[in-house]
C-alpha cells in the first residue's frame, strides 16, 4: 500500500520540524512548503493527499492558495485543512468561500488536527 | 428698518434663526394682508396704490409686480436695496433686466407659460437661481410667484429672497459633511490599524504558544529519537524567549509611550559599556558566522546616560546588525564626537534597508518585506521603535544609512557629561 502524503505548508520552519513528528507517528510522510509558491510547486510534483496550510504567510497566503487549488479541476479534490491564529467570523467564512474542507485555529490540540486529518481521508 | 433688517450681518447663529423666523412670520403676515386685500376686490387697483404699497413695504422680501407683458409695474424698497437700482430705472422696464443675461430668453418664455394658467409656487427650491445686480453682480434667490387678477388681468407678485447667507451656511454645512466624512475615514483607519496590530500581536503571540503546545505534546505522547527529543526542547526554549521578548518589549514600549518610563542619568564611561554590550553577542556571531568589532577608545570622553537603558538600545542595534547581515558580512560599532553629543554607530555589511521603508522600520510593527522569505529569524517589529524612543527619551537622536545589499547603519547621539571647549 501506498503511503499517504500530507503537504504542511508554514512560513515558520520550527512549526514544521515540531508537526513533522506528530505526523509521522501515523505513518504518513511529510513534504513540506515554507512559502505559497513552493506549496503550489510541490502539489504539482507530489500530488498529496491532503494539505496542511497556514493562513498567514508573506507574499501569497494561505487563503490565496486554498482558492487557487479548489477552482483547479486537477486539484480540487484534495481535501485542505487551513490554519491560522485569526479569529472572528469573517476569516471563518473567508475559509469556507475559498472552499476548504477544514478550519483549525492555533494554537490546537494536535489529536485535534489529526482526527480532522483522518476524516477528511475518510471521506 | 427693514433695510436694517437686510443689510444686517448677523452675528450668531441663533440669532440668525431668530431674525429669520421673525421674517418669515412677517412675510406670511404681509402675504395674507395682501390675500386679503385681493379678497376685498378692490374695484380699482390704482386707487389702491399707496395702501398697497405700504403693504408691499412692509414685506421682508423683495416684490416685484410684473404686468401680462412681463413689464414691472411696482417694486418695493427692498428691490432697490436688493439689486442696487432706483425706482425709476426698473418701473416699466421687462423683469428680465433682473435675470442672468444668459437666461433672459428662458425666461421670457417661462414667463409666458406661467401667465397661460398662472399659479402660486415657489420656483427655486432645488435649482440654483440668481438674480442679477445692476452693477452686473449675481446673487442667489428664491423666488414665490402669486398670481393676482385685476380687471380680469393678472399681474404676478414675485416675492424674492436673497439667499446667499443660507448658500454659505448650506456651503459650510456641506463642508462641515466633507470634513466628518474625512474623520469618519480616518477613525475607520485607525480601527484597521488597530485591527492590524491586535492582529499581529496575536499572531505573534500565538505562533509560539502554538509550538510550546504542540512541542510539550509531542514530548509527552511520542517516542522521539533523541536528536529529534533535543531539537522540539530547543524549539520550545526559544518560542519562550521569543514570548517573553514580545511580553517584555510590549511592556517597555507601552511605559515609554506613557511616559512612565524612569531613567537614572549618570556620567558613564562609555567604551566599558560598549564592550559589555558587544561581548554579549560573541557567542550569537560566532553561530552567525559574522564578525564583529568595536572601535571605541578608552579616552572616550563620559556620556550621560542610563546604563540599562543604552545596554537596551545597543542589544537591539546589535541584534538587528547580526540578524540582517548574511555569513561572512561583519559588524563594526564606532563612535564620533559631534557637538556636545557623542554619536555611536552600529554598522554592518547586510541586506541593507531600501530608502521608502528606512522611515517604516520605526514604526511599529513594521518590518521589511520579504526579509521572511530569507528565512529569518522572526522578531516583533518592536525593536527599532523601543531603541527610537530610548534614544530621545536620554535627549539624543537617531539616524539610519542603508542602501541595499551594501549594509545599514543605525547611529545614535548621547549628551557627553562635560560640555566640549568649542573649535573655532
Ligand atoms: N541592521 C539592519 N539591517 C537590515 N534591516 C534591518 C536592520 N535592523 C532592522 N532592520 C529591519 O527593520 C525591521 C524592524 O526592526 P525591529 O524593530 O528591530 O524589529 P524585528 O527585529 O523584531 O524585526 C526588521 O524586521 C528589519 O526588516
Ligand atoms: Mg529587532
Amino acid at each position: 500500500m501506498k503511503k499517504i502524503k500530507v503537504l504542511l505548508v508554514d512560513d515558520e520552519k520550527d512549526f514544521r520540524e515540531i508537526m513533522r513528528p506528530v505526523l509521522e507517528v501515523e505513518g504518513w510522510e511529510v513534504i513540506e512548503a515554507s512559502c505559497g509558491k513552493e506549496a503550489l510547486e510541490k502539489v504539482k510534483q507530489e500530488r498529496p493527499n491532503i494539505i496542511i496550510l497556514d493562513v498567514m504567510m508573506p507574499t501569497l497566503d494561505g487563503f490565496t492558495i486554498c482558492k487557487e487549488l479548489k477552482t483547479d479541476e486537477k486539484y480540487k479534490n484534495i481535501p485542505i485543512i487551513l490554519l491560522t491564529v485569526k479569529f472572528g467570523k469573517a476569516d471563518h467564512e473567508r475559509g469556507i468561500e475559498v472552499g476548504a474542507d477544514a478550519y483549525i485555529t492555533k494554537p490546537f490540540e494536535t489529536d485535534e488536527l489529526i482526527k480532522q486529518i483522518k476524516s477528511l481521508l475518510q471521506a | 428698518m427693514f433695510k436694517y433688517f437686510l443689510k444686517k450681518i448677523f452675528k450668531s447663529r441663533d440669532e440668525q434663526l431668530r431674525l429669520l423666523r421673525k421674517k418669515l412670520e412677517k412675510e406670511h403676515n404681509a402675504v395674507k394682508i395682501l390675500e386679503n386685500f385681493i379678497e376685498n376686490k378692490s374695484r380699482d387697483f390704482f386707487q389702491q396704490k399707496e395702501k398697497f404699497r405700504g403693504l408691499l413695504e412692509a414685506a421682508p422680501d423683495a416684490f416685484v409686480i410684473v404686468d401680462k407683458e412681463g413689464k414691472i409695474i411696482m417694486i418695493n424698497n427692498q428691490v432697490e436695496v436688493l439689486f442696487g437700482y432706483a425706482r425709476e430705472e426698473l418701473i416699466g422696464k421687462p423683469v428680465e433686466i433682473l435675470v442672468p443675461e444668459h437666461l433672459r430668453t428662458k425666461h421670457v418664455e417661462h414667463r409666458k407659460t406661467y401667465f397661460e394658467q398662472p399659479k402660486k409656487r415657489t420656483i427655486g427650491i432645488g435649482l440654483d437661481l440668481y438674480g442679477v445686480r445692476k452693477d452686473g453682480s449675481r446673487f442667489p434667490v428664491d423666488i414665490a410667484l402669486s398670481p393676482l387678477k385685476i380687471n380680469g388681468d393678472f399681474i404676478v407678485t414675485a416675492a424674492i429672497r436673497d439667499i446667499s447667507e443660507h448658500k454659505q451656511t448650506e456651503e459650510k454645512l456641506r463642508h462641515a459633511a466633507a470634513v466628518s466624512s474625512e474623520a469618519a475615514k480616518r477613525e475607520r483607519e485607525m480601527s484597521e490599524l488597530k485591527s492590524e496590530f491586535i492582529q499581529m500581536t496575536s499572531h505573534e503571540l500565538k505562533t509560539p504558544l502554538t509550538h510550546i503546545k504542540a512541542g510539550v505534546s509531542n514530548l509527552e505522547h511520542l517516542k522521539l529519537a533523541p536528536k529529534v527529543r533535543k531539537r522540539i526542547f530547543k524549539i520550545i526554549d526559544g518560542s519562550i524567549h521569543r514570548l517573553s521578548t514580545l511580553i517584555s518589549d510590549h511592556l517597555d514600549l507601552e511605559k515609554i509611550e506613557k511616559g512612565k518610563m524612569e531613567y537614572i542619568i549618570k556620567p558613564h564611561h562609555i567604551a566599558l559599556m560598549i564592550r559589555n554590550a558587544v561581548e554579549s553577542f560573541h557567542l550569537f556571531s560566532k553561530q552567525r558566522g559574522v564578525r564583529l568589532e568595536y572601535k571605541i577608545s578608552h579616552t572616550t570622553p563620559d556620556v550621560l546616560v542610563d546604563p540599562d537603558r543604552f545596554n537596551q538600545i545597543m542589544t537591539n542595534l546589535l541584534h538587528n546588525a547580526l540578524k540582517f547581515t548574511p555569513e561572512g558580512g561583519g559588524v563594526t560599532v564606532f563612535s564620533n564626537i559631534k557637538g556636545d553629543y557623542l554619536e555611536i554607530s552600529v554598522k554592518d555589511t547586510g541586506y541593507g534597508i531600501p530608502k521608502e521603508e528606512q522611515t517604516k522600520v520605526f514604526e511599529k510593527y513594521k518590518q521589511v518585506k520579504d526579509r521572511l522569505k530569507k528565512g529569518q529569524i522572526g522578531g516583533t517589529g518592536l525593536g527599532l521603535p523601543i531603541v527610537k524612543a530610548l534614544v530621545e527619551g536620554l535627549g539624543g537622536k537617531m539616524r539610519l544609512e542603508s542602501e541595499v545589499n551594501k549594509g545599514s547603519c543605525f547611529s545614535f547621539t548621547v549628551p557627553l557629561a562635560k560640555k566640549q571647549k568649542k573649535v573655532a
